[in-house]
């Protein structure tokens, strides 16, 4: 047996991926090579870490040093000083990662880890993912053994309805409830599937779980695919993933090779088998009906329900779907036990969720929570709070579906029903941090933007009155808005709420209502003093100069191009509103700070 | 045993056991009065008079696994071997003191040896206790407590890696400086 | 596959590779520290563990002692806990036998037989 002194594990998440970290793993091999390491040490891809902002991440075991921000050029250092001298290189670790004495501190205590519960992520960032032993090692594939030696499909069902699992891929419906749905619909043909479409922007939960530990997927649907009697089962993954396509083909492949999925799995005669299918960038996809729809090869659509997808579902049969997270809970649930899963989080809100934390906040990248965790640690403590100091405004949980938290409920425990409550949800896991210098009415039209745009038609109240809804948000920030505007606006999004045929569009609305009741004074401000607060909305803007500062030296009216500019020399300057059209030369221009924009 | 500071390393197991929590380890070259003299005093349980008597017997011995005691036995012996001698005072329930004196310049007289080494091995194995270490010689006085060493890294384990380097260069510094290089 | 035994197998071959990356939170090397213990040289054999854990940067590894164990002619004597594993005792150690045992036996979770008791008989086979 090969006896390695050291592991050094370097993350291959799309986001270091993009940070070129496989470009640090190449430069790892040649290095180790020219100093004849090869058979001390051993590089190994993982996926992802959490900590995306500071990639590319490399942890050398046995120490557990946390290197952050990796280059290629880095590498030799590493190898020369680290490797073989046994010297840390301190320049390089993350700066929270040493404790004051100087000793590598373990990730235990590490701010940015201390709050977080990693139990759909335990693996990520600690096993290749493109290796199956690995997986095997961690307890892998034991839950799918004891659940087909040890226990009846009813009693898999129970123990998933006992744990209080409850869908992760944003509605949180109880798991066990939807199994049992699928496990009564009479037929003798049923699918499992797997929705990895992840369509919100600025989400990447799944992607990495998918990337950094494809096998929790397989054998949680192997699993489900025994409690509801379906020898067949899909996963849906949008096709702009194709690292995490790669990683669960390589999966699949080694899966059945080692016969841990295919015919007579564990010699219980048990059959089971899972394919991929491509989506093709439409963000309906991710609704259930619609992705049924795109798996039989037809058209993303969605359709009325009932007949629920549990009854009737792909080519017509029984089909349970559940979201990627979802799954991943699954194999340690079945292996610790319900009582385990049911101790972590809140009454109503059993288990972790994982975040992609984005927007203007410190510590951008992936962390997983217990349920109940607050607002205000996760962006304060986990998140390293805002760049450069600037005020909390709000935190958009769900994407174009969901809705802003203010800074009011920053204490707020984190769960489904208090998320609804207050008028936002939980989502699939995006969460976007806003600050003092965005705008809220420019963020309700960003999304509102995208959901016009994905859009499948189908039915008016989204293919109209979504686009009717964007018209009046794009006057508005114009400067064009009227009064009945707002409105308006409420009527729009309460009867699309009502009326849409499946959830994109009867989530469409939520960003502009959820903005509208913490933010009305900015809509507002947009509608009658045709002023944006934040001072983003460009139309909404003036450049004006500052009478006490201006030199009148005319350098900003002779680079004007409209020669909105003027006034004597020596004299302060004004600008005509009516013919300036806010290309902002002038501010660039002017060398004494004299030209503001409001 | 090859020389005293493996004899004093042996002799604080004893107050270990006994439950101390500080432990004063002091060693005297007295070239005046040609004696070489260590001290070790315990906080910890202390024993009754009956009991002071007894451990000096190689057989007798608090512990199960075997039936012979040697610790303070073979300390006792190496010092009577050329003239010096051992004594014990005890209070049951305050703490023990042990005295063992040796004529300093006779020839079988074991010497004294690594006592760096000695104080690092009952920090890393005990780092809940407290040592406090005093050795003069005719060329000075070193001290040494690792309660003012707790106060200067309030939160820190005086087993981490870097604190035991630091302890380990102040000991032989200073335990350099006043000897005469033997 | 055909079996859960098989599965354990690939678990536990390949656990023993992956074992420099768990968490070694618990990890004790109990060194023996009676009169016999420090007659027969357990102070080096204590130092010399000390040292090699520095060099590797090793964290989370409790070095502690313990008093006579019973078998007092196969000190010094070094009981190791890796955290899910049974106690291995090393015999009749040496300074020079440490390096060993922390490179194969606590960083890579695999003892160092011949070091041991069973080891030392089969040595005298």
């Amino acid at each position: 047996m090969e006896l390695y002194r050291s592991h050094v594990l370097v993350c291959e998440g799309t986001g270091c991926h993009c940070s070129g970290s496989a470009e640090v793993i190449e430069t790892f091999k040649e290095e180790l090579k020219k100093n004849q390491l090869e058979n001390e040490i051993k590089v190994v891809s993982t996926g992802c870490f959490g900590l995306c902002e500071i990639g590319p991440i490399v942890i050398v075991y046995p120490e557990g040093a946390f290197y952050s921000g990796v280059k290629k050029e880095d590498v030799p250092e590493i190898v020369s000083e680290h490797l073989l001298k046994g010297r840390l290189v301190k320049r390089l670790l993350y700066h929270d990662s040493i404790s004051s004495a100087d000793v590598v501190k373990s990730l235990d205590e590490v701010e940015f880890y201390k709050k977080q519960k990693r139990v759909t992520l335990r693996n990520c960032g600690v096993i290749n993912p493109e290796k199956i032993e690995e997986y095997i090692a961690f307890d892998g594939y034991r839950a799918l053994g004891k659940a087909l030696t040890e226990m009846t499909p009813l009693e898999v069902i129970e123990v998933v309805k006992k744990s209080g699992l409850r869908g992760r891929g944003g509605a949180g419906f109880p798991t066990g409830r939807k199994w049992e749905f699928a496990h009564n619909a009479p037929g003798d043909k049923k699918y499992v599937c797997c929705n990895a479409d992840e369509g919100d922007p600025g989400a990447f939960m799944d992607r990495s779980i998918l990337e950094g530990d494809p096998h929790s997927v397989l054998e949680a649907m192997a699993i489900a695919g025994y409690a509801i009697g379906a020898d067949q089962g899909y996963i849906y993954i949008r096709a702009e993933y194709p690292i995490a396509v790669k990683r669960l083909t390589i999966a699949i492949q080694q899966a059945r090779e080692l016969g841990l999925l295919g015919k007579n799995i564990f010699g219980t005669g048990f059959n089971f088998d899972i394919e991929l299918r491509l989506g093709a960038g439409a963000f309906v996809c991710g609704e259930e009906t619609a992705l049924m729809s795109s798996i039989e090869g037809k058209r993303g659509e969605p359709r009325p329900r009932p007949p629920f997808p549990a009854l009737k579902g792909v080519f017509g049969k029984p089909t349970l779907l559940n979201n990627v997270e979802t799954y991943a809970n699954i194999p340690q649930i079945i292996l610790n036990g319900p009582e385990w899963f049911a101790s972590i989080g809140t009454e109503k809100s059993k288990g972790t969720k994982v975040f992609a934390l984005g927007g203007k906040i410190n510590n951008t990248g992936l962390v997983e929570i217990a349920m109940g965790t607050t607002l205000r640690e996760i962006i304060y403590e986990i998140g390293g709070g805002i760049p450069g100091g600037k005020k909390f405004k709000a935190a958009q949980t769900g994407g174009p579906s969901g809705g802003c938290i203010p800074a009011e409920h920053l204490d707020m425990p984190i769960d489904y029903d208090s998320l609804t409550e207050i008028g936002s949800m939980m989502g699939s896991g995006g969460m976007i941090v806003i600050d003092e210098d965005n705008c809220m009415v420019d963020i309700a039209r960003f999304f509102l933007d995208f959901t016009v745009d994905e859009s499948c038609g189908k039915c008016p109240p989204c293919r109209i009155g979504t686009k009717r809804m964007l018209e009046i948000l794009e006057r508005i920030i114009q400067g064009k808005g009227k009064e009945e505007d707002i409105d308006n606006l409420e009527t729009l999004a309460k009867n699309i709420k009502a009326s849409a045929l499946c959830g994109l569009g009867q989530t469409a609305p939520n960003p502009v209502l959820s903005t509208l009741r913490y933010f009305r004074d900015e809509y507002l401000a947009h509608v009658r003093d045709k002023k944006c607060p934040a001072g983003v909305c460009q139309a909404l803007l003036q450049y004006t100069i500052v009478k006490e500062l201006c030199t009148g030296c005319t350098l900003c009216s002779k680079v004007c191009p409209v020669g909105a500019i003027s006034g004597e020399r020596k004299q302060p300057f004004t600008i005509d509103q009516d013919k300036c059209i806010k290309c902002g030369a002038c501010m660039e221009k002017c060398r004494f700070k004299a030209i503001e924009k409001r | 045993m090859e020389d005293l500071s493996l004899h004093i390393l042996d002799i604080v197991q004893n107050s270990i056991a006994a439950m101390a929590k500080e432990i004063r380890i002091a060693v005297k070259e007295d070239e005046l009065n040609d004696k070489l003299i260590v001290i070790v005093e315990d906080n910890g349980k202390g024993m009754d008079e009956e009991t002071v008597k007894k451990v000096v017997d190689p057989f007798y011995t608090t512990r199960a696994t075997r039936k012979v005691g040697l610790g303070v036995p073979l300390l006792s012996a190496a010092a009577e071997a050329c003239g010096g001698s051992l004594r014990i005072n005890s209070k049951f329930g305050k703490g023990t003191i042990l005295e063992v004196w040796f004529p300093l310049s006779h020839i079988d007289r074991p010497p004294l040896g690594n006592m760096a080494d000695t104080i690092i091995s009952l920090i890393v194995c005990n780092p809940d206790v407290d040592f406090i270490y005093e050795h003069s010689t005719p060329r000075g006085k070193f001290d040494f407590d690792t309660r003012l060493i707790r106060k200067e890294v309030p939160h820190v384990s005086l087993g981490e890696p870097d604190i035991l380097d630091w302890i380990r260069s102040y000991l032989s510094e200073g335990l350099n400086e006043i000897s005469g290089g033997a | 596959m055909k079996s859960l035994q098989e599965l354990e197998e690939i678990r536990k071959k390949t656990l023993e590779s992956l074992y420099l990356r768990k968490d070694r939170a618990g990890t004790r090397i109990v060194v023996g520290m009676a009169t016999c213990g420090i007659a027969a040289g357990a102070r080096p054999v204590l130092l010399a563990f000390l040292e090699e854990i520095k060099k590797r940067n090793i964290k989370d590894v409790t070095v502690t002692q313990t008093g006579c164990i019973g078998v007092c002619r196969l000190e010094p004597m070094v009981e190791v806990y890796l955290p899910g594993q049974e106690k291995v005792t090393y015999v009749n150690m040496t300074p020079d036998k440490v390096a060993r045992i922390v490179a194969q036996h606590i960083v890579n979770g695999q003892p160092v037989t011949e070091y041991t008791i069973g080891g030392q008989q089969k040595k005298n086979d």
